[in-house]
């Protein structure tokens, strides 16, 4: 029964991204991998979501909280979701083929059974293996807490007792959003963060790195695999130290800090990436991503939020001078608006 | 800011564990910087790398990261914006990409110098066997799920032994503990009564276990079969409910009835 729900869960998540990922998809007019940019695009917009609905709840409601953020947020979701198919409706009755297999040499269909491989391989390990990471002691308490309480952020994890609003963590909601999944499937949170979570983070990290490389190295699909492979393989012997982002990634894939590191900041470079491909126009629809981006960073923390704010300043600083394009970098560091709000929040409410 | 300047390129040494990979990393860099011809990737993987570096070893920026409020023990995270991984294999990518021969023979040798220059990182300590679908120690949900079995009350007060600390309230935060995880981050430096009688005495003294419970209500104890005992607890009022997986539970009739008191009360 636990594996139907699990499986449910699984199903659901990735089905919710895709539809809410068809909003900017379509707005957006992308002719091609339309899949794959829903999948990652609307991750961030779920992401995005959670802290527009969800910190207002958590500030302004000492009691009740969790079973309002359920509603509001269960709300959003199905419009955007409502709307994504609505916008898409085209690419849902006629959908295009996930993986173009038949195009592919087959060269690279071998390279892309080893990279499945190699993704499958991570996955199972999260099954196999577990990991004693002391923050979940925080945050795995924390989101099991909002459903026993029915309260966020207001109760020490250490001794169960209430206390004032926690702001250090209170903002970032990434475990609330875990309660939330938890609560729909009836699966238990520490079950849904350890096995279910790195189900769909690990696949759509490595979703993220492909799109990259197909930046990297334009139409050399070959070339874009091994590229992926690669980056499988740098994760799982990158283990130098408990501190990089490959470390976050295995042993931590179910915190917000392991999202922060190995989605948020490669979706900014990646977003970056697609915004300097046309030096003549400035996409709207890139730009409100990238706000979307900084929203969805503070889901992770606040110091995900300024590591974002400070990337993007930076790289928008330095395609200026390469492009001497000075309205794209202040369209872009507008794009960190969100962020300062976030960051002056923070600060009030501490 | 000297001090300040020291403690980055402490944590750059902490960072990178001084391995081999992060050598890959900057050699990739230096390639790059002297080869790369695509603007947008010169941006992105030499121009950013290098200026991220020189702000992070910046004094002024550990001085403002540390007024700013932040946690100095979190800065190293800066490191995160440095895509290290995507430039390195993007370089080795560049250069073994020309044909079919070179691609296979690339990826392989590839492969092995990431294997033997990094560290496998499923034979970290912090894996284990993960015993069910939790992914947390059999003994934590054992032990709860028989407390659970002999105790109806939705609310209950225990006091566990440091192995179970982290776990229990991950399973059932039902349960309520004088204190948690924190209280071994020394770094915090908390004092808890409960803590220096139940964990830091060589022996435990029941008598002072008991009564220092009493006044944070706790109504289970939660011991480690192998801790040295200094005297019995049934002889300090505690009635021995049984042994799970090594640990001894432990229940304290004095607060169970007054429990029941207070539920009659109210």
């Amino acid at each position: 029964m636990i594996i139907v729900k699990i499986v449910a869960a699984v199903i659901s998540l990735i089905a919710v991204m895709y539809m809410m990922g068809l909003l900017p998809v379509s707005l957006m007019k992308i002719s091609s991998n339309k899949i794959s940019n829903a999948l990652i695009y609307g991750f961030v917009m779920l992401l995005a979501l959670l802290e527009i609905v969800g910190i207002p709840i958590v500030l302004l409601m000492d009691y009740s909280g969790y079973h309002v953020f359920v509603t509001a947020f269960s709300i959003a979701i199905l419009i955007f979701s409502a709307l994504g198919v609505y916008f898409g409706r085209k690419d849902i009755l006629k959908p295009e083929a996930p993986i173009s297999f038949k195009s592919y040499s087959l060269e690279s269909k071998v390279y892309l059974f080893v990279l499945l491989g190699c993704i499958a391989f991570q996955v199972v390990m999260c099954f196999l293996l577990a990991s004693m990471d002391a923050d979940d002691f925080y945050y795995n308490a924390q989101a099991l807490q909002a459903q026993d309480y029915d309260v966020l952020y207001r109760i020490d994890v250490n001794t169960g007792r209430s206390t004032s609003l926690d702001i250090r963590h209170a903002l970032a909601l990434f475990p609330i959003l875990e309660a939330y999944i938890s609560s729909v499937f009836d699966i238990h949170v520490v079950m849904l963060a350890h096995k279910v979570m790195p189900i769909v983070l690990i696949p759509l990290s490595y979703l993220l790195v492909f799109k990259i490389s197909e930046k990297l190295f334009p139409k050399k699909k070959e070339l874009q695999f091994i590229f992926t492979i690669l980056i499988n393989v740098w994760r799982v012997f990158g283990f130098v130290s408990y501190f990089t982002t490959e470390t976050f990634f295995l042993l931590r894939t179910w915190q917000g800090k392991s999202v922060a590191g190995n989605f948020i900041i490669p979706a900014i470079i990646y977003i970056f990436l697609l915004m300097h491909e046309n030096k003549d126009t400035v996409s709207k629809g890139l730009l409100m991503l990238l706000a979307a981006l900084v929203i969805a960073s503070g889901a992770s923390s606040s110091l995900a939020v300024m590591l974002s704010c400070g990337l993007i300043v930076l790289l928008a600083l330095l395609f200026s001078i390469l492009e001497r394009k000075l309205k794209t970098a202040l369209l872009e560091i507008l794009c960190c608006i969100p962020g300062v709000l976030y960051i002056l929040l923070y600060v009030i409410s501490g | 800011m000297g001090g300040y300047f020291l403690d980055a390129l402490r944590a750059i040494k902490n960072f990178t564990g001084l391995k081999p990979l992060f050598g890959i990393a900057v050699i990739a860099w230096f390639y790059l910087f002297f080869r790369e011809k695509n603007k947008s990737l010169r941006v992105v993987f030499v121009a950013m790398p290098l200026i991220m570096m020189l702000i992070f070893i910046c004094p002024l920026t550990m001085w403002a990261f540390d007024k700013a409020g932040l946690d100095l023990d979190t800065y190293y995270r800066m490191l995160w914006i440095v895509p290290i991984g995507m430039m390195s294999v993007y370089t080795i990518v560049k250069l073994i990409g020309k044909n079919f021969k070179t691609r296979i023979a690339g990826l392989v040798l590839t492969t092995a110098l990431i294997v033997f220059s990094g560290q496998y990182i499923y034979n970290s300590p912090i894996f284990f066997e993960s015993e069910n679908l939790y992914g947390i120690p059999q003994q934590t949900i054992d032990v709860v799920d028989y407390i659970r079995s002999q105790d109806s009350h939705e609310i209950i007060n225990i006091c566990p032994s440091a192995d179970l600390i982290t776990t229990i309230r991950q399973y059932d935060s039902k349960m309520r503990m004088p204190y948690g995880r924190d209280m071994f981050n020394a770094s915090l430096n908390y004092y808890h009564p409960m803590y220096e009688v139940f964990e830091q005495t060589p022996r435990l003294n029941f008598n002072d276990l008991v009564k220092t419970g009493r006044e944070f209500e706790v109504e289970y104890y939660i011991v480690y079969s192998a801790r040295l005992l200094d005297d019995s607890p049934e002889d300090a009022g505690l009635m021995f409910i049984g042994e799970v997986k090594d640990h001894l539970i432990y229940k304290d009739p004095v607060i169970s009835k007054q429990i029941e008191l207070l539920e009659e009360y109210y």
